[in-house]
C-alpha cells in the first residue's frame, strides 16, 4: 500500500509531468524526423521524401534480397561497371547516382570488404574485377588480422589477448551473409540514441526528489517518527523508482522503435549487423534484432544505474537541485571530453559510463574490450557486469543513508 | 504508563537548546510554554526519537527509548511545528499514506482515516488536494495524522496555530477524551490555550524547565503579586521600564495596567486575581534569571 502512494507521490509532481511531456515530444519528433528525412531520387530534378521514399527504397532494394554468394558479389561488381559506364576510377555520373540507389547497400559492403581497415572509398567497387569476387569473406578476416598484427597506433593500444579476441571473432563469424533490405534497422541504430539519452535525463529529473524532498519539506519529521518510516518507506521508494524507470523507459523506447519499424518494416531482422551499413568491422556476432535487444537492454541497465545514482545522491542531498545536477554532469560531460590524447585507462573508464549505453552505434562499431586476467570481455559484457555491481553496491548505501538521516 | 526525562541536554554546534531537563510525565495533557527559541521543538523531537540527546535519557516505562527503536515509534504520534505535507495529495490520500507508514493494514487504515476525518470535520475536504486547503485546515490534517495510530504518547508542536475558535473547542474536547490513558504534550504560545486545554503546565526558558504544575499551583506562586493601577498615559513608558506589566489598556488619558510585582507599585494600586498571562509575564518578560 505504501508503494502505491510512493508512486503517486512521484507522478503527482508538476516537474514529473512536464519532464514526461517533454520526453514524449522528443520521442514523437524523433519518430517524425526518422520517417520524414529519408529521400529517394526519382530523376535529376525530383527527390521524394518521407514515407513515399521509404516505400520506394523498400521496393527497389528488396529486389536484391539474397544470400551474398560469390555470384552475387560478381553481379554487384558487374552492375556497378554498367552503371558507371566502365569508368576506370569508378566515378559515377549524375545518372549513375540515380541508378546505383537500389544496390547502394551492397556496393558499400563490397567497398568495405575490398578496402583497407581504415579507409572507405565508394568508387572502389568500380575498380574491381569479377575474378576477385571469391575473396569477399576472406578479405574481412585478412583486414582485421593484418590490422591486429600491425604496429599501427590504434592496434598497439590492445593487448595480445585482445587482438587475438578480434581475430578469433573475425574467423568464427558465420558466412555467407544474408542480405535484405534493412533500412529500418539502419535508422533505429542511428536515430535511437537521442531518445535513449533523453529517457535517462528525464528519469533523473523525475527520481531526484525521491528522498531529499522529504527532507526539504519537513515530512521527514513525520515519517521518521513512524513505525515504518525508515524501513518500508525506504524500500517502497526504491521499488517505486525502479517501477517508474521501467515503465517510462520501455514505453518511450518501444514507442520509438516500434513506430520506426512499423513504417520501415522489420525486413532484415535476422541479417547479421555486419551487413548493416557501418557495422562491417563489428566484432559482435549479432543479428539486427539481437543487436537491438542488446542495445535496449544495455540502455535499460544504464537507466537503472543512473536512477540508482540519482537515488543515492537524493538520499544524501539537502535539495532536489543537488540530486539532479550530479547525474546530469555524469551524463552530459563525458561525451564532450576529447579523448584523443588520453591514456588508455581513462578511455576505458569513460567507455563504461552510462552515456555510452545510449549510443548503440558506437558500442557495436568500436573495438572496446577489457582484459581481466586471461579473459577478454566486450564492452557490452563489461557494462553488464560493472553496472550490476554498482547497483548492488548503491542500493544498501542509499537505504542506509536515508535510514540514518538526521532531522534538521 | 510514564515517560521519564532525566538530565536531558541537547547541544547544537554552538547552542545549548535543552539543558538539565528533568520530569516524569504520566497520563494527562501537558502544556509546554516557552518563548521563541526556548527549546520546545528540540525537546519534542528528542521525545519522538527523531534526534538524539547529547546527554541524559528518556525512559518509557523505565526503558531507554533509544534502545526500543521501532517498538517506541509505534507509541508515538507527532505533529511537527511546520512541514510541507504533499501538496498534490488529497487529504484522504495523505492520511491513508501516513496510516500505512504507521503500520495499519488497509482495512484498519480505511476505518481509522474515516474516524479522524470525522473528528476533525474534514469530510468536505476529503478529496481536495492539500495545496487548496487553508492554513487552519492543514493544521487539522496535521493533527489528524498524528492520532492515526492511536498513540500512547501524543506530541503536538503548536497544534492550535491557525485553528478558529470553534475548532479550538472541538480540539479541546477531543483531547480531553483522548488523553484518558495517554500522555499528551503540546506546545503553544497562546497562553489561553494552555490554560483551557492542559491539566499541567511546563514552563521552559532557555532550554531549562523552570517551573511546572497545575494551573492553580502555578498561579499560587504569584498570588498577591498582581496589581491593577491607573495613571496618566504619559507615564506609561516610564512605568513599564520599572515594572513587569502584563497588560496595558488606555481609555482617553487614563492608562489601566496589570502589574506583577512583589510590592505595591503605586499608592492607588489594588490587588487582583492572577491569571496565566500574568504568570507568563512573570516568567518571560523579565530579563535574567527568575527569582
Ligand atoms: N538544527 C539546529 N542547529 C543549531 N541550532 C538549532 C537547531 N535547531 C534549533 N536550534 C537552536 O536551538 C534553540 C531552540 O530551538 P527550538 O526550535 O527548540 O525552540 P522553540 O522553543 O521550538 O522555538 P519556537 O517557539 O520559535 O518554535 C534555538 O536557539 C535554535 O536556534
Ligand atoms: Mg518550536
Amino acid at each position: 500500500m505504501i508503494l502505491k502512494y510512493e508512486i503517486k507521490k512521484i507522478l503527482s509532481k508538476k516537474g514529473t509531468l512536464i519532464a514526461l511531456l517533454v520526453l514524449l515530444i522528443i520521442t514523437v519528433c524523433s519518430i517524425l524526423y526518422t520517417i520524414h528525412y529519408p529521400s529517394w531520387d526519382i530523376d535529376d530534378n525530383t527527390t521524394i521524401h518521407g514515407i513515399k521514399a521509404i516505400k520506394m527504397a523498400k521496393q527497389e532494394k528488396s529486389k536484391n534480397n539474397a544470400i551474398i554468394t560469390e555470384d552475387v558479389v560478381s553481379s554487384i561488381i558487374n552492375e556497378y561497371k554498367v552503371i558507371s559506364n566502365n569508368s576506370i576510377d569508378g566515378t559515377l555520373s549524375a545518372e549513375g547516382w540515380l541508378k546505383i540507389q537500389y544496390i547502394d547497400d551492397l556496393v558499400v559492403l563490397v567497398d568495405n570488404s575490398y578496402g583497407s581497415f581504415h579507409d572507405f572509398n565508394y568508387y572502389l567497387c568500380g575498380q574491381l574485377s569479377t575474378s576477385q569476387s571469391n575473396q569477399f569473406y576472406q578479405n574481412r578476416i585478412k583486414q582485421i588480422k593484418e590490422w591486429a598484427n600491425s604496429d599501427e597506433n590504434d592496434a598497439l593500444r590492445y593487448t595480445e589477448k585482445e587482438r587475438e579476441y578480434f581475430i578469433h571473432s573475425a574467423e568464427t563469424l558465420e558466412t555467407p551473409f544474408a542480405y535484405s533490405y534493412m533500412d529500418g534497422w539502419k535508422e533505429i541504430f542511428n536515430g535511437g540514441a537521442l531518445v535513449l539519452f533523453c529517457v535517462m535525463l528525464v528519469l533523473c529529473i523525475i527520481i531526484a526528489p525521491v528522498f531529499c524532498n522529504e527532507y526539504q519539506s519537513g515530512m521527514d519529521n513525520i515519517l521518521m517518527s513512524s513505525q515504518y518510516g525508515r524501513s518500508k518507506v525506504a524500500y517502497a521508494k526504491v521499488f517505486s523508482s525502479y517501477i517508474i524507470t521501467t515503465v517510462v523507459y520501455w514505453s518511450s523506447v518501444l514507442l520509438y522503435n516500434l513506430s520506426v519499424l512499423l513504417v520501415y518494416g522489420t525486413d532484415g531482422a535476422n541479417c547479421i549487423i555486419q551487413t548493416n551499413r557501418g557495422f562491417w568491422k563489428s566484432f559482435y556476432h549479432l543479428t539486427n534484432i539481437q543487436a537491438l535487444g542488446v542495445s535496449l537492454g544495455l540502455a535499460y541497465l544504464g537507466s537503472l544505474l543512473m536512477v540508482s545514482l540519482t537515488m543515492f545522491i537524493s538520499s544524501k542531498a539537502k535539495t532536489t537541485f543537488e540530486a539532479i545536477i550530479i547525474p546530469f554532469v555524469v551524463l552530459l560531460i563525458p561525451p564532450m571530453i576529447n579523448t584523443r590524447y588520453m591514456p588508455k585507462i581513462v578511455i576505458d573508464i569513460l567507455n563504461l559510463l552510462p552515456n555510452n549505453t545510449a549510443d548503440s552505434t558506437s558500442i557495436f562499431q568500436e573495438y572496446n574490450v577489457y582484459q581481466i586476467g586471461e579473459k577478454v570481455f566486450s564492452q557490452c559484457q563489461m557494462i553488464l557486469i560493472v553496472y550490476l555491481i554498482c547497483i548492488i553496491i548503491l542500493l544498501p548505501i542509499m537505504l542506509h543513508s536515508y535510514r540514518k538521516h538526521k532531522i534538521n | 504508563m510514564y515517560l521519564e526525562i532525566k538530565k536531558l541536554e541537547k547541544v547544537y554546534k554552538d547552542k545549548i537548546a535543552v539543558k538539565d531537563f528533568n520530569i516524569k510525565l504520566e497520563a494527562g495533557i501537558y502544556g509546554l510554554l516557552g518563548a521563541n527559541g526556548a527549546g520546545k521543538t528540540t525537546l519534542m523531537r528528542i521525545l519522538t526519537g527523531l534526534i538524539e540527546s547529547t546527554k541524559g535519557f528518556v525512559l518509557y516505562n523505565g526503558v531507554d527509548i533509544n534502545k526500543m527503536g521501532n517498538q517506541y515509534c509505534k507509541n508515538i504520534g507527532y505533529l511537527p511545528q511546520d512541514f510541507g505535507y504533499y501538496p498534490e495529495f488529497t487529504v484522504d490520500d495523505f492520511l491513508m499514506y501516513i496510516a500505512a507508514v504507521k503500520g495499519l493494514d488497509h482495512t484498519d487504515a480505511r476505518k481509522r482515516v474515516n474516524e479522524v476525518i470525522d473528528i476533525f470535520t474534514l469530510a468536505e475536504k476529503k478529496n481536495k488536494k492539500i495545496k487548496t486547503l487553508s492554513g487552519g485546515m492543514k493544521r487539522r490534517v496535521g493533527i489528524a495524522q498524528a492520532i492515526l495510530n492511536n498513540p500512547k504518547i501524543l506530541i503536538l508542536d503548536e497544534p492550535t496555530t491557525g485553528l478558529d475558535p470553534k475548532e479550538r473547542i472541538k480540539f479541546r474536547n477531543f483531547l480531553s477524551k483522548f488523553s484518558d490513558d495517554k500522555i499528551v504534550l503540546l506546545s503553544t504560545h497562546i497562553v489561553s490555550d494552555v490554560e483551557s486545554i492542559a491539566n499541567k503546565i511546563l514552563i521552559m526558558k532557555n532550554g531549562k524547565l523552570i517551573d511546572h504544575g497545575t494551573f492553580e499551583e502555578l498561579l499560587e506562586r504569584i498570588e498577591g503579586c498582581v496589581w491593577e493601577c491607573n495613571f496618566n498615559k504619559k507615564m506609561a513608558d516610564s512605568f513599564q521600564m520599572k515594572y513587569l506589566v502584563s497588560n496595558l489598556k488606555t481609555v482617553g488619558e487614563i492608562a489601566t495596567c496589570r502589574v506583577v510585582s512583589k510590592n505595591k507599585p503605586t499608592e492607588e494600586a489594588f490587588e487582583i486575581k492572577a491569571n496565566l498571562e500574568d504568570l507568563y509575564t512573570y516568567y518571560f518578560n523579565k530579563d535574567g534569571e527568575v527569582e
